[in-house]
């Protein structure tokens, strides 16, 4: 390449860093001078959407960005396919190690998805992937502290969880590994990003940093949509009438799987959230609670989308909502 | 393999930068906790200011998204708006705390009273009943209905006034939102004030410092047979950390 073309791209890239930059420092500046000239008095529910909303984004977008961070790191950092060659051949095995993977990427469930997208591109069958999403939330140390913490004495809602959680994401990754063909489960979106790129002119940080922008690219509409739709929900659904429902055994583990659905609280947490009905809801709902929630949620199905097709995802939240319930019926009678 | 070309590069990173700078913007003005619970401040701001950096460089790779056609759809516009909508009120409106129609929707005490989940949990039973806030206070009031059980104890509340349900037009919740992870899980706990014609003087939603000890309500019909009869009542600006955790 002669030096005159070398000099006039590095001016063209540090001309869009800029730009960057000043759109990040653009917004900043528009959000500090709105806050001081705008004053608008909405109605209560629309504030309170708003809130509500705004408050899924901030609260998913640290994590949201933390994962794909690591979902870089996974493709770009790793060596090719070493994650695989450290894994059993054997599928059982290879489920049961990849459920364990949140022990060393410990990010909530809306972290993962981009980690899990991060390991498909580096070759792992979609029912890994499965496999990843729904037991990583919950088989990390964050998420089993904080149950243990909220939990001292009840150490059986500990295990139910944990033991549930595993058997749960290792059942439906053995279904979705009976999935012939990858193109009935990832979208056709999903798959063309997923092909090889024929450039070899990226160093690893312009890999990186690529990757980073269509990861943001593809996550960021489907969380404000998520967010959007999570906040529809609260504000037209009232809780009063799912939390009456605790005394009776089917009904509570009902209850508290929609509950999880609609609060989409993170994994790390919600131990110390669904401690305070654990006075009014048998033991079987509140382990539901704790294993359907990091699995499935309002928020998680929209980031899902991005990945998965709709009857994937209508699989998926069938199987986990049934198994659930086995499992909350199984802890309500056996205890 | 590795990820190749997109069709929404512009949306998905002008999302990624006005969350970014709101970040930025309510973590420097310590409004954050509106919308989530203090302990993941510092991790906001860490992956605010990780974003800012991987968004500026990112601009680099409009290369690759403006090779590809956009194929535009009326749902993807749709979904477009509601997250530009969403966007926009970010970065434009003055973050504002959970109202009481969110608690009356919530049910106020509804998620659970049980002293063994409350924070004060050491002074129950005890004399010292002065550090009891909101849901502890309300915890008593589900578990102990006799009048006797309060007399002496007096309970200095801060909370918002929401309208307590039923057919009691003299009682009003001094109310308090608790949450563990961000506005999304918050609970409402409230106890019963009693204040004739508390409306003209304390609009729903404003804020509250109640002084008082517990009667008997008068009005014997009441769904809230014991109430706080304050000694104390002032309106009070909304606290700096306006939800309980």
């Amino acid at each position: 390449m002669a030096a005159s073309s070398v000099t006039k791209l590095n001016r063209e890239r540090w001309d869009v860093r800029v730009v960057g930059f000043s759109l990040v420092a653009g917004l900043l500046i528009i959000r500090f001078i709105s806050a001081v000239i705008v004053h608008v008095n909405l109605p209560d529910k629309l504030q309170d959407l708003i809130t509500l909303s705004s408050s899924v984004i901030l609260e998913s977008f640290p994590f949201v960005t933390l994962g794909i961070l690591l979902s870089v790191a996974v493709q770009v950092w790793l060596p090719a396919r070493k994650v695989q060659a450290w894994l059993p051949k054997n599928g059982y095995a290879r489920r049961l190690c990849i459920s364990f993977l949140g022990v060393l990427l410990p990010v909530c469930e809306c972290g993962n998805l981009p980690v899990a997208r991060g390991l498909i591109a580096q070759g792992f069958t979609v029912a890994e992937s499965v496999t990843f999403l729904l037991a990583a939330p919950i088989l990390n140390p964050i998420t089993l502290l904080t149950t243990h913490e909220a939990f001292p004495t009840d150490s059986h809602i500990l295990i139910a969880r944990a033991v549930g959680a595993l058997l749960i994401a290792n059942i439906i990754g053995w279904l979705f590994s009976k999935e012939r063909r990858s193109t009935d489960v990832l979208t056709k979106k999903f798959i063309a990003l997923c092909k090889t790129e024929d450039d070899h002119t990226h160093t690893k940080w312009e890999h990186s940093v690529d990757l980073f922008a269509r990861e943001t690219t593809s996550i960021m509409p489907a969380l404000f949509v998520g967010a959007v739709t999570a906040g529809c929900i609260q504000v037209l659904v009232p809780r009063s009438v799912l939390l009456g429902l605790g005394g009776n055994a089917l009904l509570s583990i009902l209850a508290m799987i929609v509950l999880a659905l609609i609060v989409s609280i993170c994994s790390n947490v919600d131990a110390f959230f669904v401690l305070a009905f654990s006075t009014t809801f048998s033991v079987g709902a509140v382990v539901s609670f704790l294993v359907f929630g990091p699995m499935i949620d309002v928020k998680m199905l929209a980031l899902m989308r991005t990945t998965y097709t709709m009857r994937a995802l209508l699989r998926i939240t069938v199987l986990v909502t049934l198994f659930t319930i086995i499992l909350g019926l199984g802890v309500n009678y056996g205890f | 393999m590795a990820f190749k070309g997109s069709k929404h590069v512009s949306l998905g990173l002008a999302l990624a930068a006005t969350v970014t700078a709101a970040s930025l913007w309510l973590s420097y003005t310590n409004k954050l906790n509106v919308y989530i619970g203090s302990q993941y401040d510092w991790f906001a701001l860490i992956m605010a200011v990780l974003s800012f950096i991987g968004i500026a460089a990112s601009t680099l790779s409009k290369k690759h998204a403006h090779n590809e056609r956009q194929k535009v759809s009326i749902p993807v516009i749709g979904l477009g708006l509601i997250a530009g909508a969403l966007a926009f009120t970010l970065l434009m409106l003055q973050p504002k705390v959970l109202s009481s129609a969110t608690a009356l929707q919530r049910g106020i005490n509804a998620g659970g009273l049980n002293l063994a989940t409350t924070t004060n949990t050491a002074s129950f039973g005890a004399t010292n009943y002065s550090q009891f806030d909101i849901r502890d206070w309300a915890s008593v009031l589900s578990q102990a209905t006799s009048e006797s059980f309060y007399t002496g104890k007096t309970a200095n509340l801060l909370g918002f006034v929401s309208p307590a349900p039923g057919n009691d037009p003299d009682v009003f919740y001094a109310s308090r939102f608790y949450i563990t992870c961000c506005a999304m899980d918050a609970q409402p706990y409230g106890v019963p004030i009693y204040a004739p014609n508390w409306k003209q003087h304390y609009p729903v939603n404003s804020w509250v410092s109640v002084s008082g000890g517990f009667i008997e309500n008068p009005h014997k019909n009441s769904s809230f047979p014991i109430v706080v009869m304050p000694t104390k009542l002032s309106a009070v600006p909304e606290p700096a950390d306006p939800y309980e955790r």
